[in-house]
């Protein structure tokens, strides 16, 4: 103590997905140090492996998910899996983007269609088949790890921040949606967040940090408790939300 | 070590304006069981006597200091008072506000007087109060601020002028201020409360609350706002800055019931 006793997933199990960022370690340890067993799905062996290792090392119960989930099939199977592994699915973390830099002029249509099914396209089955397990039992949280430009623009990235819009406002509606049937879904959405940042003197030889007005890139960490707040059910009334966790990016003119 | 030891309040000092009820004694419950020593300001002694006596009894330290946060010099008094006992103020939380109009006259019938102390009390103290703690803030380089708005602030609300303004005021303050301080290595975000029926708003002239008409089908517990509040006053947060945590129950996320108020109700 003091660790407030309402931060607390214990008897939750949560599906994450991971992608070669790295983030879900460290979004897949909170869980588990919160108290969740968790399910790491992904199309990377390394990235699921390291994710289920962080729940290990809490002492919670893991499952690896290492394949492609291309359509409902897919991602009902693996929510299927979920929950006759460790008994339930409480907690749905969409935590796996697909991300794309380049000039529209350049844009295949392959390219857009990837994007938009990757991030958007996932999200959406990711939510349908875990929600399916949720509405019937009442009860469930969705977090959906999205970038602020789902707010504002980038040069070079319309098909992305389209795609992050796209979720943010699938968030709202399904938060409407499921509203009464007690599954919660809400969108953390972040600014300039890394793995592993540089030494803050050198990050802050980029115009681009120095004009944030907390001056350093996030962590997954600093978001960390975020997460386990959205996933339990002392957040009960906060739904249909994207909270920025930014170093004040967005607050700025 | 994990990531939610960055919730301990332990050694933190922090002082709230209109704790004594609603929110805001829920939000000096959640906050003192995290560890925070806590000095509540309000209008009435009484109710904010009674929050002191139980952050005391959960073993933290605590103040009462019956305060008018539309006077600005009672504002600096607050504070002086504290830093002179504690030393430190490590976390403001301006979550003073009147939600009550009195009778909710139409735009043509509002007094100079309604108006003044409309803005007064839900903008202007939010910046009274910072005014007065961020240098001390900015001089030890860490602080939070947080403000307390409302979903009016995002919405027009009807015959509803000086609340929907100040909260306005309030959200965009709030930006303003993490903008400037961040460099101080302060951070300054926002609460957005959706329908929480308590003492004041019960008060109102505003249309019942219908839970029916919030998207998660209830209003909220003041309750609710604890872990949210222990969250913004620690270091778990120390990334997040000019942000709103709408905590409303799904009524920003549609269109028909935007912070709870029943429209429908409204419109007969």
């Amino acid at each position: 103590m003091p660790v407030p006793n309402d931060w607390t997933l214990e008897g939750k199990v949560a599906l994450i997905t991971a992608d070669a960022r790295g983030w879900a370690a460290v979004f897949a340890g909170a869980l588990a140090e919160a108290g969740a067993d968790v399910v790491v799905a992904g199309h990377s062996a390394e990235h699921v492996e390291s994710a289920a290792a962080a729940v290990r090392a809490q002492g919670k119960r893991s499952v690896t998910i290492v394949g492609e989930f291309p359509g409902y099939a897919e991602t009902d199977a693996a929510v299927d899996q979920a929950v006759s592994e460790l008994g339930s699915i409480d907690i749905l973390v969409n935590a796996s983007l697909n991300q794309l830099g380049k000039p529209t002029l350049d844009t295949t249509e392959f390219e857009w269609n990837t994007v938009m099914d990757a991030n958007a396209g996932s999200a959406f089955r990711w939510a349908r088949s875990a929600g399916r397990k949720m509405v019937a039992q009442g009860n469930g949280h969705i977090v959906n790890v999205i970038s602020e430009m789902a707010e504002r623009g980038l040069t070079n990235h319309a098909p992305f921040s389209a795609s992050q819009a796209a979720i943010q406002q699938m968030t709202r509606s399904l938060s409407l949606e499921w509203g009464t049937s007690g599954v919660r879904i809400n969108c953390i959405a972040t600014g300039w967040v890394e793995l592993n940042p540089p030494p803050l003197e050198e990050q802050q030889k980029e115009l681009l940090v120095r004009y944030l007005p907390l001056r350093r890139k996030g962590t997954p960490e600093d978001i960390a408790t975020l997460l386990i707040y959205l996933s339990g059910d002392f957040s009960d009334f906060t739904t249909g939300q994207t909270i920025f966790v930014d170093g004040g990016a967005m607050a700025h003119a | 070590m994990g990531v939610l030891d960055a919730l301990n309040l332990d050694g933190k000092n922090v002082v709230i304006t209109g704790g004594g009820t609603g929110l805001g004694l829920e939000m000096v419950r959640g906050m003192a069981e995290a560890g925070a020593n806590i000095a509540i300001a309000g209008r009435r002694q009484g109710p904010i006597d009674e929050a002191a006596d139980m952050v005391k009894e959960i073993g933290r330290k605590s103040m009462a200091i019956s305060t008018d946060v539309t006077d600005t010099a009672a504002v600096n008094s607050l504070f002086e008072t504290v830093l002179a006992e504690w030393g430190d103020v490590h976390v403001l939380f301006s979550n003073a506000g009147i939600v009550r109009e009195d009778g909710r006259p139409p735009l043509w019938e509002i007094t100079d007087e309604s108006w003044r102390i409309g803005i007064e009390t839900n903008l202007s103290s939010a910046f009274y109060c910072a005014r007065a703690i961020s240098k001390h803030m900015a001089d030890r380089g860490s602080g939070k601020i947080v403000n307390v708005a409302s979903g009016f602030g995002f919405r027009g609300g009807r015959d509803n002028y000086m609340y929907t303004a100040g909260k306005g005021g309030v959200v965009n303050i709030t930006r303003a201020m993490a903008v400037s301080l961040g460099r101080y290595g302060i951070t300054c975000n926002a609460i957005v409360p959706g329908f929480f029926p308590t003492e004041a708003t019960n008060a109102t002239s505003m249309s019942l609350p219908r839970g029916d008409l919030i998207p998660v089908g209830r209003t909220g517990f003041p309750k609710e706002f604890g872990p949210v509040a222990v969250w913004l006053a620690s270091a778990a947060s120390d990334y997040m800055t000019g942000e709103m945590f709408i905590v409303d129950g799904g009524g920003l996320a549609g269109g028909m019931a935007p912070t709870g108020y029943g429209p429908i109700s409204e419109l007969a």
